[in-house]
């Protein structure tokens, strides 16, 4: 046999390494892709079949000792040659399916040295599989492992060549020696924790929440976070690939016990991998590979829980070591079978599940679940000892106690078919089938609420990233002025001003404000009038903050109500359409509290108190609790809260609503004074003889845009009355079929219209002739 | 005077009926379908907990709890239905209270054209009539359940049912009597909130030392059955001291059943005639002092405005700057003053909790446990505190929903968000912590834990109590319900939300603890308390993130 590996691989490595070589470089022909795919897959058959065809014997190792080599460290070397190569392989086969860049890099830094490697080290690989005595006879399975290194290293060196070869750069560099380790753990064999450390005693008894045991409970809440935070920014294909990896590489691991011989029924009927955590392994990557959903959730619902519960109730011996092969073997199959559905959700590959899902993967339980009871009762012809999905014997009954193994016992079904004889457990069967569905509904609820807190998570993450962005902008923007737009804000100019600002509530298609542009100076009293609903609040609200903004931007003498909150609520004395007023205080002491957060000193608040309790006459109440006052006592105290820090902008949402004449009238007072100041008063109001005698400059706003932005002497020269000219905007903008167009500025919106068809409109609805003329 | 009479008795009876639909759900009597459907059922309940009560003294005749022979005596049920009474007349007291002073329907019911006596009247009677269903549903089972136990006469149970009705003017008597004083206190209370508040918390200490020091009064070795000889003698005495001590009860009883101790009468006498018409005729005094003490009071009291009488303020006040912070904490302290309620219920949680320990380990002590037992008692001993600790915490779970409307104020205000918010924390923050460092205090007493180690377990159950303050009160930035508090005042799911999680970490971190105990219990308690420290930590870091990043846009809003 050592003169046929030898004859494989010299001969055909220089046949196909020549045939490659001429046609890429002597005839300059493009080595199409499904070549490559083709040779990869060819040499992922060899490898299976050379893999799956018998056991390994190096994987009796023990602390380097071993019946293959004299030598402990050869054995350890031997043990790493095997791993490297597995590794190697893995890498080669899944790289003409994945464009991951990471991917070629390992192929051809890691893997295709390796492959040389494997090729000079043939020898070594043939005596670690096949033992001391593999070339003492011919053995099918030791040409296979000749046609494998060759196959290897050709698929290497051609990957290498068409990847650029040496071309690396240093972030690839990085990412190669970031992502070889966790390659190599997974494909890691559950041999070599005990080949390399043996199996001390200190670390047996991996059971009962011991704490070996809980260490590696914690690895696998530990494992999964690790991947999901390492790849979770990546692209589909990326995350794609890397959970496939994970799946198959640790497949190859678990079948280090499952060879082809698990599969023989009539010698072994209690090896095949039926267990529900064994059928993970294989399901998993199919359902990667070929995107089976259906199967997936089967996955999802029912084996996680039963991969938990395996875990924390194992049933091996007490006495393995935790560097013992079953014990990493058994391991691996249960961190695949827990956390690898839950990753493959949470990393988008498969979609959150829906009652749908649900429903189908209980289906299929029940299919899995039929043809595991009536396997067992065929194979127990054959091995007592089969009991898949501990359907069969009392293994679950025990722990749940004597009233379980009762009722087990109880109703028995036997059945023959031929020479066999079936046993079934009718009811306890029945029950343990809806235990584990009502399980199912458990879980579903589980990961729902998971999925609501990653869903928190996952948009905290966004919400930070978008303050960072606006903040960005925000200094990109300041940097951008000229040098006078600097002096001037550096000034803090009394101004208000409205830039595209645009509102939606929610995930709302409708806009409440769009496009809003308003400025507004120091020394103005500006009235906003509008109908009920059509936005005046929510632009008010959005400027003082209770809101935040959808589009656009609100400056308050030049600080940004965004991003530069603090200072600009600074500026902003606030009066809302309803006070709400800590009633348990007096008037003083909430004038203080507003005070303080204000930071007013104490002679400056005293001032602003003395002077306004005086003007709205609250001398002989101030000091009583609030739930004494009346409507007007209400609404004054929050105009004093709104102007005991002397702000710049004082805004009012409909203020005068209830008041009587006297405190009207007093309000008026304090606005003209507050403007005459040099501040900006900006109020809300319906009452429209209110707003004609004290604004300066009004704005109209209907269904969220401004209609109209004018002085109140330039609508007075237009020759109607404010009312006029106000129910005059308003029905312009409602659905008359008037054709209209808007021109508008950063400013002001002229709305210019057809003037016959607004006329007919008009006659029609109010029945006045020539309205407009 | 004849047509007064009548007249009388017509208005207190369209009073009397006014009154009790807007007390009672009386819509069922329209329906026959219904009213069949509504007294089935209230018979249903009667006969249901009748035989419950039975199946309670059976158990004790056969146990000889109370007698040696199989009879219960009337000593034990003397006992129950004066601790009955004595509720029905504190409820009778408050309860009268409010509808004869404080009720809002006074000022309507006094422009009604009837006389005054009348209106008093017709509250004592509606008041009447709803402690006789209370009766009724209590009394009844009770009594019936004893008749039975003790084969009594058929005549009995029909006595029992006119006693029932002389029993439930008991209370109402008492209580319209009470209401005066009681509503002078109440009324001294509303105008000086500082005394009210001092004197409930004067109250609450003295009743917290009161059970500290019953509960000491329990014996250091507890064995029941052993010493039971000796214990069967005691509760005698005490049943037989408690039956002098309440010597108007025991009147009532023994008119009900007969005025023998231990055993009851089967038969009529004249001195038991003679008790029947004794208990009478101090309910009808009592009424009738009520009656004249009360009326003239509630008079005036009924015609006085609701609002609180303003005061003219002549003390000069000043101004005082204080940090935004400190500001936050001196609004929430004169609010809770002037609010009351919120302060007696912290106030309340945090003496229970150093009083259930003290009870908790007392009865442990006078076991006798092996190691294992004693590593349970500690488990168990943190499973309360932190049940209790955690549970309170619920309330900061609605703390910043109840601002309501106001809450615009912590958004329009130019501090950062946690500056406004975090003052709501901290009075709880205080006085629980407080609370838990006496409960720790006072488990030392009873513990064989070194200082290292009392302080481990302080500091475990501090770090979880704040780790979930601070995700009671995520709970509620995260979900706000200011409208709904605005409106209604009711609360919210982020309540219950806090009371599960206080359940689930008090459970996982004392399973975790026992079961890392059997390993090593010199460190587990401190590893337990480092992961304590880092999800309080993780809490915070959330709490503040979450502020800094929902507060102004709640979770849902896109931009």
């Amino acid at each position: 046999m050592r003169l046929a590996q030898t004859l494989i691989i010299v001969l055909l490595t220089p046949i196909l390494l020549l045939s490659y070589l001429l046609a890429k470089f002597v005839f300059k022909k493009q080595i199409p892709s499904w070549l490559i795919k083709t040779a990869v897959s060819i040499l992922g058959v060899v490898f299976f079949v050379r893999y799956m065809y018998d056991n390994d014997a190096i994987r009796n190792t023990v602390a380097g000792v071993n019946n293959i080599f004299s030598n402990t460290t050869l054995n350890k070397l031997a043990v790493v040659l095997v791993w490297f190569t597995y590794a190697a392989i893995l890498l080669v086969v899944f790289q003409p399916f994945f464009k991951v860049k990471t991917l070629k890099n390992l192929v051809k830094f890691f893997a295709f040295p390796m492959s040389i490697i494997t090729l000079c080290c043939t020898q070594i690989t043939t005596w670690s599989i096949m033992g001391a005595s593999a070339y003492e006879t011919f053995n099918f399975r030791g040409i296979l492992i000749a046609l494998e290194a060759v196959l290897l290293f050709v698929c290497a060196f051609i990957i290498f060549v068409e990847n650029g070869a040496f071309k690396i750069t240093k972030k690839e560099v990085l990412y190669f020696f970031i992502s070889i380790l966790p390659v190599l753990l997974v494909t890691m064999p559950s041999f070599a924790p005990q080949t390399f450390f043996g199996t001390p005693t200190r670390f047996q008894h991996v059971t009962d929440l011991s704490f070996q045991h809980r260490l590696v409970l914690y690895g696998a809440v530990i494992i999964p976070f690790a991947i999901y935070f390492s790849i979770f920014k990546q692209n589909y294909e990326t995350k794609r690939f890397v959970l496939l990896f994970i799946c198959v590489a640790t497949l190859v691991t678990y079948s280090l016990n499952k060879k082809f011989d698990s599969f023989n029924i009539i010698e072994h009927p209690s090896w095949l991998p039926l267990h529900l955590c064994n059928t993970a392994m294989y399901i998993l990557p199919l359902c990667i590979l070929f995107k089976w959903d259906k199967l997936f959730y089967f996955t999802y619902f029912i084996n996680v829980f039963g991969a938990f519960i395996a875990m924390l109730m194992p049933n091996y011996s007490e006495t393995l070591s935790i560097l013992s092969s079953s014990i990493v073997s058994f391991y691996v199959n249960h961190y695949i079978a827990f956390f690898m559905p839950i990753l493959l959700v949470a990393l988008k590959i498969f979609e959150r599940p829906k009652l749908k899902q649900f429903i189908w993967s209980m289906v299929a339980f029940a299919i899995y679940f039929s043809l595991i009871i009536f396997i067992n009762a065929l194979f127990t012809n054959f091995d007592p000892g089969v009991d898949y999905f501990f359907t069969n014997s009392d293994y679950v009954a025990d722990k749940l106690g004597s009233w379980a193994e009762t009722l087990r016992l109880r109703f028995v079904w036997s059945v023959n078919l031929g020479k066999y004889t079936l046993v079934f457990y009718p009811l306890y069967q029945f029950l343990f089938f809806l235990g584990y569905v009502a399980i199912g509904v458990g879980v579903w609820f589980v990961f729902e609420q998971c999925y609501q807190i990653t869903d928190v998570y996952a948009d905290m993450g966004s919400r930070r990233a978008r303050i960072k962005l606006d903040r960005l902008a925000l200094e990109r923007q300041r940097e951008s002025l000229s040098e006078e737009e600097k002096q001037e804000m550096a000034e803090r100019k009394v101004e208000l001003k409205l830039i595209h600002f645009t509102k939606r509530y929610g995930n709302s298609e409708v806009y409440a404000v769009k496009d809003a542009n308003l400025t507004i100076n120091g020394g103005e009293i500006f009235g906003f009038l509008g109908p009920n609903g059509a936005g005046k609040s929510t632009i008010i609200k959005s400027i003082v903050g209770i809101q935040p903004i959808t589009e656009g931007r609100i400056e308050v003498c030049g600080y940004d109500v965004d991003s530069e909150s603090v200072k600009a609520k600074h500026e902003i004395g606030f009066v809302p359409d309803h006070y709400a007023l800590y009633e348990k205080l007096t008037g003083r002491e909430y004038i203080n509290y507003i005070a303080d957060l204000y930071g007013v000193s104490k002679e400056d608040r005293t001032k602003a108190i003395n002077k306004y309790v005086e003007l709205f006459e609250l001398q002989a109440a101030f000091d009583n609790q609030m739930k004494t006052y009346s409507h007007g006592m209400k609404q004054k105290i929050a105009i004093i809260s709104a102007l005991v820090h002397n702000p710049k902008v004082w805004i009012l949402d409909e203020p005068l609503t209830g008041l009587d004449s006297a405190s009207i009238f007093q309000v008026k007072e304090c606005m003209k004074q507050h403007a005459a100041e040099g501040n900006i008063v900006f109020f809300s109001s319906h009452i429209i003889d209110v707003v004609e005698r004290i604004c300066d400059k009004i704005a109209i706003i209907n269904k969220g845009k401004i209609l109209v932005c004018k002085s109140l002497n330039e609508i007075e020269n237009e020759g109607d009355g404010l009312e006029k000219y106000y129910l005059n905007m308003i029905s312009r903008a409602h659905n008359f079929n008037i054709p209209v167009h808007e021109k508008s500025s950063a400013a002001n919106v002229e709305v210019a219209l057809d003037k016959k068809k607004a006329n007919e409109a008009y006659k029609n609805v109010f029945g006045i002739d020539n309205f407009l003329d | 005077m004849k047509n007064g009479f009548a007249k009388s008795v017509i208005d207190i009876k369209t009073l009397v009926l006014m009154q009790l639909k807007n007390k009672l759900d009386l819509s069922f009597l329209h329906n026959k379908k219904k009213a069949l459907l509504k007294i089935s059922l209230m018979l249903l309940g009667i006969i249901g907990l009748t035989a419950v009560v039975y199946l309670l003294f059976y158990v004790a005749t056969l146990l000889r709890l109370f007698s040696f022979g199989f009879l219960f005596p009337i000593s034990v049920v003397n006992v129950i239905v004066t601790v009955y009474l004595a509720l029905s007349i504190i409820a009778c007291t408050v309860g009268l209270m409010k509808s004869l002073f404080f009720s809002s329907d006074n000022q309507f019911l006094l422009t009604m054209p009837v006389k005054k006596t009348d209106l008093f009247l017709s509250k004592l009677i509606v008041y009447y009539i709803n402690e006789l269903f209370k009766s009724a549903v209590f009394i009844i089972p009770v009594m019936v359940a004893f008749g039975l136990i003790n084969s009594l006469p058929i005549y009995f149970y029909l006595w029992l049912i006119v006693c029932v009705f002389i029993v439930s003017a008991a209370p109402v008597a008492v209580g319209a009597l009470l209401s005066i004083p009681v509503m002078l206190v109440t009324i001294l209370f509303r105008q000086n909130k500082v005394v009210e508040v001092l004197s409930v918390i004067v109250v609450m200490v003295l009743a917290a030392l009161l059970v500290a020091k019953l509960i000491m009064i329990l014996p250091e070795n507890i064995n029941i059955v052993g010493k039971w000889s000796i214990l069967y003698w005691e509760i005698q005495d005490f049943l037989v001291a408690f039956a002098k001590w309440t010597y108007p009860f025991y009147c009532i009883m023994c008119m009900i059943v007969g005025p023998v101790m231990g055993l009851p009468a089967k038969d009529f006498s004249i001195n038991s005639g003679l008790l029947v018409l004794a208990v009478i005729a101090g309910i009808i005094l009592i009424t009738v002092l009520a009656f004249l003490i009360a009326k003239p009071v509630f008079f005036k009291m009924a015609s006085t405005p609701f609002e609180y009488r303003k005061k003219l303020i002549k003390k000069h006040y000043k101004n005082h700057k204080m940090p935004a912070f400190f500001s936050g904490v001196k609004k929430e302290a004169i609010g809770m003053l002037r609010t009351p309620e919120k302060l007696y219920s912290l106030l309340f949680v945090a003496l229970l909790l150093p009083i259930a320990i003290l009870f908790l380990n007392k009865i442990f002590n006078a076991m006798s446990v092996r190691l294992t037992g004693t590593y349970m008692t500690i488990v168990f001993n943190i499973l309360i505190i932190l049940l209790i600790l955690l549970s309170s915490n619920s309330v900061m779970a609605k703390v910043f929903s109840e601002e309501g409307s106001a809450h615009y104020l912590y958004k329009t205000s130019p501090q950062k968000f946690y500056v406004s918010l975090l003052p709501k924390l901290v009075i709880h923050f205080l006085v629980m912590t407080t609370s838990l460092g006496v409960t720790v205090y006072v488990f030392s007493f009873f513990s064989n834990l070194t200082t290292a180690n009392l302080a481990i377990m302080f500091f475990l159950c501090f770090f979880l109590f704040v780790a979930h303050l601070f995700l009671s009160a995520e709970l509620d930035i995260m979900s706000p319900q200011y409208d709904q508090y605005q409106t209604t005042g009711q609360g919210s799911s982020s309540e219950n939300k806090s009371v599960i999680w206080a359940f689930i970490i008090s459970f996982i971190v004392c399973a975790f603890s026992y079961l890392l105990i059997n390993e090593d219990s010199q460190t587990v308690y401190l590893k337990v308390m480092f992961l304590a420290l880092a999800f309080m930590v993780f809490r915070i870091y959330m709490f503040f993130e979450k502020v800094r990043l929902y507060y102004r846009q709640p979770y849902g809003e896109g931009r």
